[in-house]
């Protein structure tokens, strides 16, 4: 009986995130609905015509071309972040004066609002799709620079010494020890900037008016008024950023720290 | 052959080392004896050529040199095979002798199979093997040992120290030993020698005359007392 108990309890504690997860959005979705009501459908569309919207978006095969269109600049741009803040996080990590050097763009892009980097953008650069991956990029930098910076000086000393006693050339020690102690450290940020990026270029899109897009699409559901829309798209905006930080932990999890000790 | 001739090192403003002097000819062992700090691990560094001398001279014809930790030191993202070929790269083989010469010396140190195994999967007497390979696979002229066996329970301890001998019964090469155990400088050691001071200076000099293969356990008790006597007395330095 005793044992029961315990097996039930221990099944039960288990269970227990999920329960408040479930609470949680139940909740969530109930302070919305109440929203709703308060301010009526034109301003605050109610989650069932959301989700109705959504369903819509994604049996219209131009909201799907706007959405394909986003995630792949997303993924650009990410990608992009990533080689950025690795290669110059590298150098400044190794030689101090390229820290320095890198110092007051990084402390102006850190210290800038989004927005006013993305209305720069466009009255420099004027507006295009390049213009909006490069904005992303920019803004997104900063994170993972200054992770591989901190990463790289702290990458372990034993481990240096021992290439350096085994006389391994520099190429391989950069590839082999570097480059993999950077990345690893990087992991946290590289999740959060995932995230950041999604949010980042779609502001982005909506401000320099790019063609095609979710950015594109909001603005036009904005101006037909179409309330439930704007909600929809917010919705499958929140759904990517947790796809892609969902895909991205699972390739992490199952391929990229298979070396790391089994819990 | 390695020497040092009248070696000082200071770290910061205080003297490590202080006009050592010691040679290793080809395929002699050395072991070096003295308490913690005295500068063992710098003479070891020396000898990589990771750390320079402040005054005198480390010569050494050596062109291969493999190294044990005392921890393991293995990346931790590459698998006990690719640790071990790691220090094969730039010397002029391809993968596949890389590979080859690799397994080779993982089998021979009983880890056939566990090959593609990261470190974080083996336990810590198969990662210490690993090093071990990993220092031998060079086909070292030079083996430096940095107390690889502290910390480990006896059992494991002996049983490395048996692949140790075996390893340097096919391959001989010159090594440094450092240790604070004197059964292992008698184990495995042709000479030992006695750190002491601040700064550390060589403090005593012994020569274990018998064969390796041929220490029974009363020859190293004796001479391990003998050593153990050495290291508690206070001397007047000596010549390496």
């Amino acid at each position: 009986m005793q044992v029961w108990c315990m097996n039930n309890w221990l099944k039960a504690k288990k269970a227990m995130p999920l329960v408040w997860m479930i609470t949680g959005t139940v909740a969530f979705t109930l302070a919305w609905q109440m929203m709703a009501r308060v301010y009526g459908p034109l301003l605050v569309a109610t989650p069932a015509e959301t989700l109705e919207s959504a369903v819509r978006l994604f049996t219209s095969p131009p909201a799907v071309a706007a959405f394909s269109r986003t995630l792949g600049r997303v993924l650009l741009a990410l990608g992009l972040q990533i080689m950025a803040g690795l290669a110059f996080g590298l150098l400044a990590g190794f030689y101090p004066w390229v820290e320095d050097l890198f110092k007051p763009a990084v402390s102006i892009l850190v210290a800038v609002p989004p927005v006013a980097l993305a209305l720069f953008v466009i009255f420099v650069f004027g507006g295009g799709e390049r213009q909006v991956v490069a904005a992303a990029v920019a803004l997104g930098f900063p994170l993972l620079y200054g992770g591989a910076v901190t990463a790289v000086r702290s990458v372990d000393r034993g481990l240096l010494e021992m290439l350096r006693v085994f006389r391994v050339p520099k190429a391989t020690q950069l590839l082999a020890a570097y480059v993999p102690a950077t990345l690893y450290s990087l992991l946290p940020s590289i999740l959060l900037a995932a995230g950041l990026t999604v949010r980042l270029l779609i502001m982005a899109e909506v401000i320099v008016g790019v063609d095609r897009g979710i950015g594109q699409a909001l603005s036009q559901a904005r101006v037909h008024m179409a309330t439930a829309e704007i909600f929809a798209w917010m919705l499958v905006m929140a759904a990517t950023v947790l796809l892609i930080e969902g895909v991205m932990l699972y390739l992490v999890k199952s391929h990229v720290l298979a070396w790391q000790a089994r819990r | 052959m390695i020497e040092f001739n009248g070696v000082t090192k200071s770290f910061g403003k205080r003297t490590i080392l202080d006009s050592v002097s010691l040679k290793v000819e080809e395929k002699q062992i050395l072991a070096i004896l003295g308490p913690s700090g005295i500068g063992k691990t710098t003479v070891l560094r020396m000898a990589a050529g990771t750390v320079k001398p402040d005054a005198g001279q480390v010569r050494s014809d050596r062109q291969r040199i493999g190294f044990i930790f005392q921890e393991p030191r293995l990346l931790p993202w590459r698998t006990a095979l690719g640790n071990v070929t790691l220090v094969l790269q730039g010397r002029g083989l391809t993968r596949d002798e890389q590979v080859g010469r690799a397994g080779a010396i993982l089998k021979r140190l009983g880890l056939q199979g566990f090959e593609h195994y990261y470190p974080a999967h083996l336990s810590g007497g198969m990662r210490q093997r690993v090093a071990i390979a990993r220092a031998f696979v060079l086909d070292p002229d030079l083996a430096l040992l940095d107390e690889p066996f502290t910390g480990l329970d006896i059992g494991l301890k002996l049983s490395l120290q048996q692949m140790l001998l075996e390893l340097l019964a096919w391959h001989p090469c010159a090594m440094i030993y450092v240790t604070h155990e004197p059964q292992d400088a008698v184990l495995l050691a042709d000479r030992a020698i006695v750190l002491e001071g601040k700064p550390g200076k060589i403090m005593a000099s012994m020569d274990f005359d018998r064969p390796r293969g041929e220490r029974d356990q009363s020859y190293i008790q004796e001479q391990a007392a003998k050593l153990t006597a050495v290291l508690t007395a206070k001397k007047s330095p000596v010549g390496g």
